[in-house]
């Protein structure tokens, strides 16, 4: 299980939002803007496989590139695999890995 | 036909399977290669013959009754098969593929042992169905769902294409999990003789590989918990049918490349001898040819290899990485062309005689078969995929 929370910062109106919880809006976000990604991620939970939603293994790559732009991090090889890019907690997880948070 | 009681025999130890395989292509399928290509019909008496030889068990584990081939051994009997039958080595590679996926599946789930254990000992063919109307073409994608009936599952579904569905014992079939899945969200099911009705809605008239006998078909069957194999297909695909299925089809057009570059030597051969040994001028172009056959040959044996390897270690993670998937589509790009360059190059050498069907130096059937091998998942489709993979990886060059 993907934790959301951790450590983050206080919005203005006082709510804690962890940073974790930050990256997994940020994926969401572009997986919106990502027009190879045809899926709607508004109806799927954190855990929720991206691949049975209809991403095929093409549309992934193309949503990796548009993440390692957004994030300024690269997906090393062995991290270029089915099971990293399932859901978007684990996607979250491997961007908070490689952000080293 | 062997009957399935007489099927407890003696089998081959491997790799003498191998050897055994290569016997029954020279022995058995080449005298009938040319009725099956002409009369578009199952290659019975091959597949007779591997059955009793427990070909068919080939990928199963040696504990559940079988061979426990590795990818690399079951490769080489199908190029051994397809230098004599090009149909018969795609049906023996296809049957494999199928057990491969199942037997990725021990450990989940005993049924699926047991079932194993039955492929092994009565030697049942299993069919592929994953093709399918209204998919574009798209193996990920299913229309057909499970749709559950108490303890059972039925299922129908409209295929475009199924090889040699009729003589098949039993049918893997891809279909989302349930009626409210979507497209993607599939899963592989399992049917038994006796528990589907298999209808072709068509025949199966094609320039090659006609005796695997693959036209439309509709299937309706059903079954039991058990027989929807527990891991999503997506990830199977990924990590097993994809991969082997590149491997083992390469195989079968390394087969028939080789098949034609002997038909080609055969025949300038012959003509040395007649010129009282003056090397013939063809012979510079089929040593060219020669060349591209040892590169093909080099591609899947490295590739059955490195597959073997990462099966052996346990990674399946690598094996569904996209590193695994690019020098899979790579094999598959490679091996499709050259093996069609090849069987024209054997055209060329042979000239007017291997253009007649009605002379021995005939390569026509060989470069019929060969010319499937770049629609069998269209080239193009993977060239698109492999370019967004070099984007992003980051492998060593």
């Amino acid at each position: 299980m993907y934790k959301r929370g951790g450590p983050g910062t206080s919005k203005r109106d006082g709510t804690f939002v962890g940073e974790s919880d930050l990256i997994i809006e940020r994926v969401r976000r572009g997986a919106a803007a990502c027009s190879q990604v045809k899926v709607d991620l508004s109806s799927l939970g954190d855990e929720d496989s991206l691949y049975d939603a209809g991403m095929n293994s093409r549309a992934s790559v193309n949503f990796m590139l548009m993440l390692e732009n957004e994030f300024e991090v690269e997906f090393p090889d062995h991290m270029l695999r089915r099971d990293v890019f399932e859901s978007v907690a684990s996607i979250a997880n491997a961007i908070g890995t490689l952000l080293g948070s | 036909m062997v009957r399935r009681d007489e099927v407890a025999r003696i089998t081959p130890s491997p790799p003498d399977i191998v050897q055994e395989v290569g016997r029954i292509g020279r022995e058995v399928a080449r005298p009938a290669a040319r009725a099956v290509d002409a009369e578009a019909r199952f290659p019975a008496e091959t597949m007779a013959a591997l059955k009793a030889c427990g070909a068919l068990g080939g990928a199963v584990p040696i504990a559940l009754g079988g061979l426990g081939l590795g990818v690399a051994a079951l490769a080489e009997s199908c190029s051994l098969l397809g230098q004599h039958c090009a149909s018969s080595a795609m049906i023996l590679a296809m049957h494999h593929i199928q057990v491969a996926c199942l037997v990725q599946q021990r450990g989940r789930s005993t049924a699926t042992d047991r079932y194993l254990r039955r492929v092994a000992s009565e030697q049942r063919l299993i069919a592929s169905v994953t093709s399918e109307v209204g998919t574009g073409g798209d193996m990920r994608s299913s229309v057909a769902a499970i749709e559950q009936d108490g303890a059972r599952f039925t299922l129908t579904k409209q295929a475009t294409t199924v090889s040699y569905g009729c003589q098949a014992d039993d049918l893997l079939v891809t279909a989302r999990r349930q009626a409210s899945a979507s497209p993607h969200d599939q899963v592989l099911a399992l049917l038994l003789r006796g528990d589907y009705v298999f209808t072709p809605a068509g025949i199966w008239d094609s320039l090659g590989m006609r005796g695997t006998c693959s036209p439309p078909a509709s299937v309706e069957g059903s079954g039991a918990a058990w027989q929807i194999v527990p891991e999503p297909f997506g990830d199977l695909a990924a990590h097993t049918m994809v991969p082997v299925s590149h491997v083992l089809w390469a195989s079968c057009w390394l087969g028939v490349a080789t098949d034609a570059v002997a038909i080609a030597r055969g025949k300038l051969r012959s003509e040395a001898r007649a010129g009282s040994g003056a090397v013939p001028p063809a012979a510079q172009q089929l040593s060219a040819t020669g060349a591209k056959l040892q590169l093909l040959r080099n591609e899947v044996t490295a590739a059955a290899d490195d597959y073997d390897r990462l099966l052996a270690v346990g990674d399946r993670a690598e094996l569904g990485s996209l590193g695994t998937a690019l020098r899979m589509n790579n094999l598959k790009l490679s091996a499709s062309r050259l093996a069609v360059e090849i069987a024209a190059d054997s055209l060329a050498i042979c000239g007017i005689a291997g253009y007649r069907n009605d002379s021995p130096h005939s390569v026509g059937r060989q470069l019929r078969d060969v010319l499937s091998a770049p629609l069998m998942i269209q080239n193009q489709r993977l060239l698109e995929t492999n370019a967004s993979l070099w984007m992003v990886g980051k492998w060593e060059l």
